[in-house]
């Protein structure tokens, strides 16, 4: 696949034995127990045939097993195996960078944004890994793709 | 003053589409303009926007101190100019309204999907809006303040508009996701409260309890009903002496990733938004564009929210509450089935779904069947409209089955899915066949249907759980097959990719008494390309005219009518339908 557009991924924490979400200062329902992962909850791409199929195969790819978290692709132990697998379908679909935001960041970011630009901004405000289709591109060509509306 | 043109009145963001009216999107003194200018024959929606009308002090102004919140005006003009005015009073976060209708210092708590994203929505001028969440309680007292404050304004003032409860939601995949269902810390919070009672309840009964995921999730749905009921039943408490109900609205554009699609540069996609409206018709919801851009909405898909949303639209989602000044010729949406669903907190119509049947209806029959809650199923109402009645199985109370039979009784064909049927209802089924001494036929597709007749009714059963093992083929095929005992009527659509097209049904006028009913199929090319489609001919219809043509071409055939739309055309034809 070929793609000049980044990748956003949104990830968030889990808890797989009651298939809840840990939000940094919620209290919780019940007692958590078990280990706790990551997981993506939510992906974008300008590229319009990237499916939660294609994730999920790029999963098992990566880590030699299915993803198996009901709410999304997952798990990922650490945040850099969640980077490591954000990176790997960047490159795939052909993507020049890949930004990465917990839920936690992108909720406390659209509270603060009230336009298009404000939000297309924060966007690439994430924690960003560019990869090797991006490396020795000017970067002023990535600034032409995503201009502000 | 003068008129404004029909350009103006398309981009104007307090008229932002269908029959919507903004009043706070514009001054006080251009609403008469505004009013006048609005040529729709369908009562004019006024939603209000109750964080707008809160004042300093904490009360609620209508007129005193801020001329835009002057409701009882915009009743009147309205009212002067010979139109219709219903008030939309919303019962939970509201995606056109700045924090979803809450004001500043009440919105706390943002509110998310299920997926822990915040709801937040692109109106139609760009900005991006955020929708608090409807579980704190500060903000339900106020609520409850507020339409009490509206019900004394508006009687003591003499308005006589109807009032309509709002529910807002969106769209995605066939299902109708509300925007009150949240996962904010605010529900979260108050969820854990009830919780912890309803475990305290169960260890008195029954001892130590395990709570599963699948009950936490029943609770859950149980504590939002809740919380949505206190709302409901405030508005309605208050509001009685012109509240005529609830509709639930869908808007396009208004699902939780959308920001990313329409803040991104691709074309947005005006056929996935058709694809939302006939979803909307099949859920029982009404489809809104007031969100859209103003070149999205006013080409073809402006045209469709012309020939679907009329009175009568309003009228069957209301239940027949509104409206009830109809013309024996008046278009209702075409609904030849119901499919009836129980809320066990499973997601919707999932039962038909799984046994096939909401995808053969959607690809053989599209747009003409309707999703209905079990628990609202009116007997009466299901007397002499000549539709299918599809029931299932699973979650149906004694009460419910009861009901069933009854209908069957009364004449009306109806298909029972017994997969996941209590034992004790299936015995009764069994029992009631005996009892009434009724024809039965047996005839073996991939599961064994049995074929009842009694008089005008028909009763076909079957156990539908080896229906859902099957290949989607295999279902289409058993569904085609038990459709054809059913001796339905209609019309065969052959289409290119990206036609749109929508029934409606009226009855016949004075000259048109040879027919049982008219059937209108509109159609519409929303793409960049020239397309066609045919109506395949059948015995049972007559090809009445043509209406509505927009760079459109329309060939009546011996075996059908031939159409070719260009981009952005569109077209009506009428058929009559006889035995």
């Amino acid at each position: 696949m070929k793609n000049a557009y980044p990748l956003f991924l949104i990830y968030d924490y889990a808890n797989p034995a009651v298939g809840e979400e840990e939000v940094a200062d919620e209290s919780s329902v019940l007692d958590l127990q078990g280990e706790k992962h990551y997981r993506i909850t939510y992906f974008f791409s300008d590229q319009e045939d990237l499916s939660w199929n294609d994730l999920k195969l790029q999963y098992q790819s990566v880590f030699m097993k299915e993803s198996d978290d009901h709410l999304g692709i997952g798990p990922f132990q650490n945040i850099s195996d969640l980077h490591r697998f954000g990176l790997s379908l960047g490159e795939k679909i052909g993507s020049p960078q890949v930004y990465f935001h917990s839920v936690f960041d992108y909720n406390q970011m659209v509270e603060q944004v009230f336009d298009i630009a404000g939000f297309k901004k924060s966007l690439l405000a994430g924690h960003m890994i560019e990869t090797n289709k991006n490396k020795g591109t000017n970067s002023s060509f990535f600034g032409r793709i995503f201009k502000d509306s | 003053m003068g008129q404004l043109s029909s350009t103006d009145r398309k981009c104007d963001p307090s008229l932002p589409g269908e029959n919507w009216f903004f009043y706070w999107k514009t001054s006080y003194s251009l609403w008469e303009n505004k009013i006048s200018s609005y040529d729709r024959n369908v009562p004019l929606f006024v939603p209000i926007n109750w964080g707008f009308h809160l004042n300093e002090e904490g009360g609620f102004d209508f007129g005193e101190k801020r001329p835009e919140t002057d409701l009882k005006k915009i009743y009147f003009l309205a009212k002067e100019m010979g139109k219709e005015v219903c008030f939309l009073v919303p019962l939970g976060p509201c995606p056109f309204l700045v924090n979803g209708g809450i004001a500043p210092a009440l919105a706390s708590s943002l509110a998310c999907a299920s997926n822990g994203l915040v709801y937040s929505v692109i109106d139609s001028d760009g900005s991006i809006l955020k929708l608090y969440s409807f579980f704190d309680t500060k903000l339900y007292k106020v609520f409850r303040s507020f339409v009490w404050s509206l019900g004394q304004y508006l009687s003591s003032n003499g308005v006589d508009a109807d009032i309509i409860g709002m529910e807002s939601g969106y769209l995605e995949s066939g299902e109708y996701q509300d925007y009150f269902s949240d996962s904010s810390r605010s529900f979260m919070k108050g969820f854990s409260k009830f919780l912890g009672l309803k475990i305290d309840e169960k260890r008195k009964q029954f001892g130590d309890v395990a709570i599963t995921p699948d009950v936490e999730n029943q609770y859950k749905n149980q504590y939002k009903k809740m919380i949505k009921d206190l709302y409901h039943n405030s508005a309605k408490e208050c509001l009685n002496s012109s509240w005529v109900g609830v509709l639930k609205f869908a808007f396009l554009g208004a699902r939780p990733y959308d920001i990313f699609l329409r803040s991104s540069e691709r074309k947005e996609d005006v056929g996935r938004y058709f694809k939302e409206v006939t979803e909307s018709i099949t859920l029982g919801v009404s489809p809104t564009s007031v969100l859209l851009d103003g070149k999205i909405k006013n080409g073809v898909l402006n045209k469709a929210f012309e020939h679907l949303l009329s009175k009568s639209f309003f009228y069957q989602n209301l239940n027949g509450e509104l409206f009830d000044d109809f013309t024996p010729t008046t278009f209702f949406p075409l609904w030849l089935f119901e499919l009836f669903r129980n809320e066990t907190g499973l997601k919707e119509g999932l039962c038909w779904k799984n046994n096939g049947l909401a995808n053969f209806l959607s690809c053989s029959y599209h747009g003409t069947y309707i999703l209905k809650d079990l628990q609202e199923l009116d007997i009466d109402e299901c007397i002499g409209h000549k539709k299918i009645y599809f029931f299932h199985g699973l979650g149906m109370s004694r009460k419910s089955f009861e009901k069933v039979l009854r209908i069957f009784l009364n004449g009306e064909r109806v298909v029972f899915d017994t997969d996941s049927l209590d034992p004790s209802l299936i015995k009764r089924l069994n029992a009631f066949i005996i009892e009434n001494d009724i024809d039965t036929q047996e005839v073996k597709l991939i599961s064994s249907l049995v074929l009842c007749k009694l008089g005008e009714g028909s009763l076909v059963y079957f156990d539908g759980n080896e229906l859902s093992n099957s290949a989607s083929g295999k279902k289409d095929a058993f569904w085609n097959k038990l459709l054809n005992y059913a001796d339905l009527s209609h019309l065969k659509i052959e289409h290119d990719k990206d036609i749109n097209f929508l029934w409606l049904r009226r009855s016949p006028s004075n000259i048109e008494l040879t027919y049982e009913e008219v059937r209108r199929v509109s159609f519409f090319n929303p793409s960049s390309y020239k397309r066609k489609a045919k109506v395949v001919g059948s015995k049972n219809f007559a090809f009445l005219k043509i209406s509505e043509k927009e760079n459109a071409s329309v060939k009546s055939t011996p075996i059908g009518v031939d159409l070719e739309l260009l981009p952005g055309g569109s077209v009506s034809l009428d058929f009559g339908h006889f035995e």
